[in-house]
């Protein structure tokens, strides 16, 4: 009996040494995956919730999802996650809280902030901050080159990309905002942000675009960003949406742009119509001269994104708007 | 369809039951993974399946042309025809922007801009690849090394989605006889394919991911406002950076294609344990390597004429293999770098020849000499391959020399011991890495199940958010 114990575990052994079915294979990938799944249902359920767009895919993702976190945590699996999570230290574990308008969480610091955008000097140096969407982003590279390049411009840039203000649910910008002032004490902002906006609202409640209400409430969004950004005395240079490619989008993110430049007329800040170098016949362009030279100024693959060129080009004309309109005629680039 | 999203998983998941489910039926398996692949082509755009399509087609047209030619001269004319289409193809797509542009500027010195149209051709994804494949086959069958193959065979090969995106670049003699026999439905190396997929996961959501986000990103964006340190840094972390991406890719584009019983060849091995550029080149983009060796610098000459000519064809093919990942003087700079490094070495070999020492000095302190500036100056390359433009290289070379003295809070100890295990790992000893396959494969369901999960756990809580694409995409 024992000798025929013996044979059977060795030739189970011997099966599963080397290659198994195709049918044992899927089976162990559908366990693995179904475990991973339950284990991490809290966390993709929290990005479900924060990430997709409204829709039938976000709908099914989260009908699946709902039942399995709540799985997940009666049995204690997502612990391990949770665990690492704050090991690493990251906050959102699971749910998530909408949320509120930080302007009061970080304490009003000495009054170290200026009503005027003085000369800078190497000892005093101009503290700038850019911020941006990935459009943003593909300004602020060469535009940090071009305000360091000053000497007298000590520059720090904060760009996430697929943000906006219409989904503070994913991401944030007027927290984020409120802390990168208080920890920073920018003299001047430089802020390109929109591309993403032409969608609905989640939060508080949902609010579809297109709805009569919803200008009112990016309006309000907007507002409450250019206030937290010149709460503490800096000067904010706002550079619009540039023309996409696509028509139909771009006709759409007028209306961004025409809120937008509500909002900074609101708050008398300064402002670039980046279309007035990117679309300089008022249409989108891919290829314009640049330095005398013809150069691709737009990614052809999205027709939204800003090539280095492009990013080059804007960023002369923000450099240009940057000394003019903030008195800075000594400054040398 | 990226291999790290739900969409894949889900899209795998169904093509894998099919798959082995119609595996006893070759035309079945071979329409069911074409329309698979085609499908998951056309999740980017759908429009690029015809070009994939007319890619498959001028193969097709080519390879049955040759095959069917009579004298040398026929054969001569489909061969090139062929190839001349399928790279006219590629060239249109990916080098006619840079093409234009330049001819515009050149043509607008003389007072005569506006000549050529300045179209804006959208770049399908892929399409280095599969057009290097296409070339392959042809050119094989004209050399008699491969027999055409039927046309849905052809497409089948050329569309097979493991490899469509990103490589490898599979020759036809290598994945076409597969797809002629069913696969052994109890014979799948589960065990290799899985560790295969962890480790791409891993390398790609975690290592090269958290690479460009804390330290490559930051610094290429702006060298001015870091440290020479943090540029050092940043250059030896885009090294790390590109490896963990493309090769998790192909790791990950093996591992499932030995799911579904097919094998690919080897595409990286320990790339940054190379003693010199040649051996570097063997260890690297293994596929791409042989590709520009058989069908570019063998049919240059190679080595068999002067000095001066093995000088040329290196450089040609290190230059059009740079020019080959896009239009842009970055490329071209990082060819040109790896052309000089081999010429370099091509002399040093002559010259120790001549002189009757052995090719290379074995000493252990020569090898860790060699290692070390082969390192530094393949990363060196990759400071220009990842640069956005020459002035940016060049802003990023600068400050190596100027910004000593500063404070550098982007050089962690994290991202040290990160880059350095990255290197020491690849001097792990294959058998080593094989034990440890073999253990897997040997564990029970529940451990398999287990070690899996937490491994997918693993990557996925580690992984920041944000992840970036696939590096090799966009070629």
């Amino acid at each position: 009996m024992s000798e025929f114990a013996s044979t059977t575990r060795q030739r189970r052994r011997r099966r599963s040494e080397g290659p198994v079915s195709a049918l044992r294979a899927g089976v162990v990938c559908l366990c693995a995956f179904a475990l991973w799944l339950v284990m991490d249902a809290t966390v993709l359920q929290h990005n479900a919730t924060v990430q997709a767009p409204l829709g039938a895919r976000r709908t099914a993702a989260l009908d699946i999802l709902d039942p399995l976190s709540q799985l997940s945590r009666a049995l204690g699996l997502d612990l391990p996650v949770g665990w690492s999570n704050v090991a690493l230290g990251r906050t959102s574990v699971g749910g998530f809280v909408y949320p509120t308008v930080p302007t009061t969480t970080h304490p009003v610091g000495p009054t170290t902030t200026t009503t005027i955008v003085r000369t800078p000097t190497h000892a005093h140096p101009l503290r700038v901050l850019l911020v941006g969407d990935s459009i943003g982003e593909d300004l602020d590279e060469p535009l940090l080159g071009d305000l360091t390049a000053t000497g007298v411009v000590v520059v720090n840039t904060f760009g996430k990309e697929s943000t906006g203000f219409t989904r503070p649910d994913y991401f944030n910008w007027l927290a984020e905002l409120a802390g990168l002032v208080y920890e920073d004490r920018p003299n001047v902002i430089i802020g390109l942000i929109g591309a993403n906006d032409a969608q609905s609202f989640i939060v508080p409640t949902i609010l579809q675009w297109g709805d009569k209400a919803w200008p009112r409430r990016y309006l309000h969004n907007v507002n409450q960003f250019f206030s937290i950004g010149t709460a503490h005395g800096a000067k904010m240079l706002w550079v619009s949406v540039p023309a996409i490619q696509d028509t139909g989008r771009n006709k759409e993110l007028n209306l961004v742009r025409r809120l937008q430049l509500e909002g900074v007329k609101k708050h008398h800040l300064y402002y670039l119509d980046s279309n007035l170098t990117l679309a300089p016949n008022g249409h989108y362009a891919t290829y314009l001269p640049v330095g005398g030279q013809l150069a691709q100024v737009r990614t052809p693959a999205d027709g939204i994104h800003l090539t280095p060129a492009g990013g080059a080009l804007l960023a002369q004309a923000v450099m240009i708007a940057f000394k003019k309109d903030l008195h800075l005629k000594h400054l040398h680039w | 369809m990226l291999f790290y999203t739900f969409d894949f998983a889900i899209f795998f998941g169904v093509v894998y039951a099919g798959a082995w489910l119609l595996n006893s039926r070759v035309v079945a398996w071979k329409l069911w993974v074409l329309a698979a692949s085609y499908y998951f082509y056309a999740y980017w755009d759908w429009r690029f399946c015809f070009l994939l399509a007319a890619s498959t087609l001028i193969a097709h047209a080519g390879a049955t042309g040759i095959r069917a030619s009579g004298s040398e001269r026929a054969r001569r004319a489909w061969l090139v025809g062929s190839t001349v289409g399928l790279l006219g193809l590629l060239g249109y797509f990916k080098y006619y922007s840079f093409f234009a542009v330049s001819v515009d500027n050149a043509l607008r010195g003389v007072g005569a801009g506006n000549v050529v149209p300045l179209l804006t051709p959208t770049l399908p994804v892929a399409i280095s690849f599969f057009t290097f494949m296409a070339v392959s086959y042809v050119v094989d069958v004209y050399r008699g090394q491969l027999k055409p193959a039927t046309p849905i065979d052809l497409a089948v090969y050329l569309s097979f989605f493991p490899h469509l995106v990103a490589g490898p670049i599979v020759r036809g003699t290598e994945l076409l006889p597969q797809l002629r026999k069913p696969r052994d439905a109890h014979s799948v190396d589960f065990a290799r394919a899985s560790t295969l997929i962890m480790s791409g996961l891993f390398k790609k959501l975690v290592i090269s991911s958290y690479m460009n986000n804390n330290i490559v990103t930051p610094v290429f964006g702006a060298p001015g406002a870091h440290s020479a340190l943090e540029v050092l840094f940043a250059v030896w972390g885009y090294a790390i950076e590109i490896y963990c991406d493309f090769s998790g890719y192909t790791d990950i584009a093996i591992g499932i294609a030995l799911l579904l019983g097919i094998k690919f060849p080897v595409n990286f091995d320990g790339p940054y344990t190379a003693r010199n550029l040649q051996d570097f080149w063997r260890r690297w983009h293994i596929t791409l390597s042989r590709w520009l060796r058989d069908y570019l610098y063998i049919p240059l000459g190679g080595n068999r004429g002067s000095t001066l000519l093995t000088t040329r064809n290196i450089m040609l093919t290190m230059v059009l293999g740079g020019l080959w990942h896009g239009a842009n003087w970055t490329f071209l700079a990082w060819g040109a770098l790896h052309g000089l490094g081999q010429v370099t070495g091509h002399l040093r070999r002559l010259h120790r020849e001549r002189r009757g020492l052995a090719l290379e000095d074995d000493a252990t302190f020569a090898k860790v000499r060699q290692r070390f500036f082969t390192f530094q100056y393949v990363s060196l390359g990759w400071l220009f391959f990842n640069a956005s433009s020459m002035s940016n290289a060049y802003a990023m070379i600068g400050r190596l020399f100027s910004g000593w003295g500063q404070t550098s809070p982007l050089v962690t100890p994290l991202l040290v011991v990160t880059i350095a295990a990255v290197i020491a790992i690849q001097y792990v000893p294959r058998r080593h890495v094989d034990n440890a396959v073999a253990a897997f494969g040997r564990a029970t369901v529940p451990v398999q199940v287990a070690a899996l999960g937490l491994g997918l756990l693993c990557c996925t809580t580690l992984m920041p958010t944000g992840i970036p694409s696939f590096i090799y995409y966009k070629f």
